[in-house]
């Protein structure tokens, strides 16, 4: 047990919290929210230079083959500058799913490209009306010849303007919507496990690589305040050949769920950085701002209001790091065919010895109550100012909420918890 | 980082979680319920542990101990409150009064006063917070006048913990110097509790024994040699030994426990599928994880050569917030059968497990410095924010 950064980690944060003080000021990412590209060329360049868009992906491919914890540690300072950056839909989330459903041929084809920074990828997985990424999707594949044609609406696909690939989520055929979401008991399902429809082993879930320059995909700039471009992606009759299909379906809805799992947590880690960074600048705000006299952090009102913050950012923090941790060892573990190592003793312990699910869920449903907290005090603490879009406040204000609603909301995250508990 | 204890470690958990098993009585509810033979228990257990040179596992060889880590010496920790300390009021000696002697004690106050604790023979009170010196404790008041070859102490205490249990020894805050200013000229005494002068008044609590008590000192006469630390610097001694105490009890590890036994309950009455129940639990159970780690965050600091004070106060303002939370959200859980609270009520949920749960954090956000002061620790030295009252 060590809850300290190790010395790598510590230099790697350092790393590129010096990157983005030096490249991405906050009137940087204010020009890249207004631009076509939404995200900034040089920045991409350099990260794939240090490195980091491989840094998940396995040697043979090219990565680095490190692990989420690391990734963790680097979404953490670029969420602290809120830079605009298609890093993690790109190298964790389209790279992950790649890299654990998809044939040798499909890997070796994306993986180095997306590793090097050469290519980006995006998911398109959410559709109108979703609440949450482990639904089942509409997305529909109808057999076509040797192959498929796909027709479906997307919402909400970051990055589709400039990606190289999308990775569509689709409904496999045969299997209704959260038909294998797993009950606490089979004979009683329970009012709560609702929330669960569609995830869990399999759900019904197939996965298929689709090239945006294909016929029949149109792109529509979204906008949701959340400083990425997004894009509703229409796809009409969209041929899909045998080779585009991203593994098995038995195969396709667990690699979905792992790598969802990682971007939640990686994506935790990025809007944890921000909530840093309000809380930073909140700090400076009662340090410097003086009313009846005094500066106003000599207030116990404003003052202790801090504090809550501090507590809620470092117990988000260290819940995500061990989600990230978690993830870690059940990869090397999977890898080694063992029980993932650092099962905690006793009954009452939760999950099973493969699962990461009580450490990833437990991680997001705090984070998303703990950065709305976070930002509703940073709001108070700044007073006018922080509403105004002169100050740097709102660049993150607008990102914890879009967090918020990504990746699973916190009723979903503790029905997960409640499952991973065996209620 | 590692999230994960190593073997060796696991195994010594295990080791006393086999020994808990096999000691503590079937019907043992713990050392706060409102039953007086409790005590009597923790005595006998405590002594069995010295026996067997388990009390002080933590502590250096010289002062009887095994010199296990701090990792190992969370585990037990972590066990022992979770199952309701049945250490009783000697977790102190172990977890801050102990250590205070071993770095700031003489080489003979450390022969003199470590081995009793170290056999579990030996019960300690302390004595800071006066009647007008609460949250304010450098505005104390209680008098110790210099004589040469001993003191002669003059005032009051109140909220001694365990002072009718009745305790030994005192570690007394007292004010030695009146002309140095507020935190100077106060001075740290080792008192023994059968000095002629002491009146102890036990104070009921809500909580039902008498735990509290308001503590009289009328000329009593403490010698020299008991004075612990420099003269007239007691606020520095004292501080470092509330940064132990702060992290000292896993608080997390029984608002666990009681989780984990409501979990089971809402299981076994059939409960375990209504959603608020399940978000309910789900929350609470989160939240005892991010004490969890923020107290081994603390640790981990600790381990690194470093002293986390702020790191300290943040994890106890979590885990004594979630303390009540369990109580106050297990209960809600329970509905109205849970108002029955008493262990001897055969209808009570739990055994009156969740009620008590409640009623014994009420002070949780108070003792060892209250919230709102372990918030001005934060703010002034995490944020670096101006002092504020």
């Amino acid at each position: 047990m060590d809850l300290t950064l190790t010395a790598e980690q510590r230099l790697l944060a350092d790393t590129v919290r010096d990157l983005v003080e030096r490249e991405c000021p906050p009137e940087v990412v204010r020009e890249i929210e207004k631009s076509e590209r939404g995200y900034g060329d040089g920045h991409w360049k350099t990260l794939a230079g240090l490195g980091l868009t491989g840094l998940l992906l396995p040697e043979e491919h090219g990565g680095a083959g490190q692990g989420v914890l690391d990734l963790a540690v680097v979404a953490e300072q670029l969420g602290w500058a809120a830079m605009p950056t298609p890093l993690l839909t790109s190298a964790v989330f389209a790279a992950g799913l790649i890299d654990l459903a998809g044939s040798a041929a499909q890997r070796a084809r994306w993986l180095p490209a997306i590793g090097a920074g050469t290519a980006i990828a995006t998911v398109a997985v959410l559709e109108p009306g979703a609440r949450d990424e482990w639904g089942a999707p509409d997305a529909a594949l109808t057999p076509h010849g040797a192959g498929h044609r796909l027709t479906a609406t997307k919402i909400l696909v970051p990055y589709a303007h400039v990606a190289d690939v999308l990775v569509v989520v689709v409904e496999v055929a045969g299997s209704a919507p959260g038909a294998d979401a797993p009950t606490p008991e089979a004979d009683a399902p329970t009012p709560g496990a609702d929330a669960a429809a569609g995830a869990g082993p399999g759900g019904g879930r197939g996965l298929v690589l689709v090239d945006p320059a294909a016929p029949g995909v149109t792109l529509r700039r979204q906008h949701d305040g959340g400083g990425e471009p997004v894009f509703e992606v229409v796809l009409r009759d969209v041929e899909v050949s045998a080779a585009d299909l991203l593994g098995t379906p038995a195969a396709a809805g667990p690699a979905l769920d792992t790598a969802l799992d990682r971007m939640t947590v990686a994506s935790t880690a990025y809007a944890i950085g921000g909530a840093q960074r309000a809380l930073d600048l909140s700090v400076e705000h009662a340090r410097s701002r003086r009313q009846f006299g005094q500066p106003i952090g000599a207030f116990q009102s404003v003052a202790h209001r801090c504090v809550d913050m501090l507590t809620d950012v470092e117990a988000a923090r260290y819940l995500c790091y061990q989600a990230a941790w978690k993830l870690d060892a059940v990869r090397t573990a999977d890898a080694a065919g063992e029980p993932a190592a650092g099962e905690a003793e006793g009954a009452g312990e939760p999950g099973t010895p493969d699962a990461a699910d009580f450490e990833v869920a437990a991680a997001k449903s705090f984070a998303n109550d703990a950065i709305r907290r976070v930002f509703v005090h940073a709001h108070q603490v700044h007073g006018a100012i922080g509403f105004s879009m002169e100050h740097d406040l709102q660049l993150h204000s607008r990102r914890g909420k879009t967090f918020e609603l990504s990746y699973g909301g916190s009723t979903w995250h503790r029905e997960r918890v409640a499952r991973a508990l065996h209620l | 980082m590692d999230f994960a204890f190593t073997e060796d470690d696991r195994a010594f958990g295990r080791r006393f979680a086999e020994l808990l098993d096999e000691k503590l009585p079937a019907d043992w509810q713990g050392f706060f319920a409102e039953d007086r033979e409790a005590l009597a228990f923790t005595r006998e257990f405590c002594r069995d542990l010295g026996r067997a040179g388990l009390l002080t596992v933590s502590w250096p060889q010289e002062y009887g101990g095994q010199e296990a880590g701090l990792w190992k010496q969370t585990l037990l920790r972590e066990l022992m409150t979770a199952s309701g300390e049945p250490r009783g009021p000697q977790y102190m000696n172990l977890n801050y009064i102990g250590p205070l002697i071993m770095k700031f004690g003489t080489a003979e106050q450390k022969a003199r006063f470590l081995p009793p604790m170290a056999r579990g023979e030996v019960i300690w009170t302390q004595g800071f917070s006066e009647p007008d010196a609460g949250s304010d404790l450098a505005a104390l008041r209680t008098r110790a006048v210099d004589h040469g070859d001993h003191f002669v102490v003059t005032g009051q205490k109140i909220w001694s913990s365990y002072a009718d249990s009745p305790a030994d020894w005192n570690l007394l805050l007292v004010r030695t110097n009146p002309d140095a200013g507020r935190r100077r000229g106060m001075s740290v005494l080792l008192v023994d509790m059968t000095s002629p002068g002491i009146t102890v008044r036990p104070i009921e609590s809500m909580g039902g024994w008498h735990e509290i008590n308001e503590v009289f000192y009328d000329e009593v006469r403490v010698p020299r040699d008991c004075l612990l630390g420099p003269l007239d610097e007691g606020w520095g001694v004292i501080g470092s030994g509330l940064t132990l105490e702060r992290i000292g009890i896993p608080r997390y590890a029984r608002a666990q426990r009681v989780v984990e036994r409501l979990c089971d309950h809402v299981r076994e009455t059939g409960r375990a599928a209504e959603p608020d129940v399940r978000q309910k639990l789900a929350d609470l159970r989160v939240r005892c994880e991010a004490a969890k780690l923020l107290a081994y965050r603390a640790i981990s600091l600790v381990a690194a050569g470093a002293n986390p004070a702020a790191e300290a106060s943040t994890a106890r303002i979590h885990a004594t917030l979630l303390e009540q939370a369990v109580g106050h959200v297990g209960l809600e859980i329970l509905g109205a059968s849970g108002r029955l609270g008493s262990p001897a009520e055969q209808h009570a949920p739990l055994h009156g497990l969740v009620k008590q749960q409640w009623v014994h954090n009420i002070p949780a956000t108070i003792g060892a410095g209250t919230l709102e002061i372990q918030k001005n620790i934060v703010a002034q030295t995490a944020l670096g924010l101006p002092r504020s009252r």
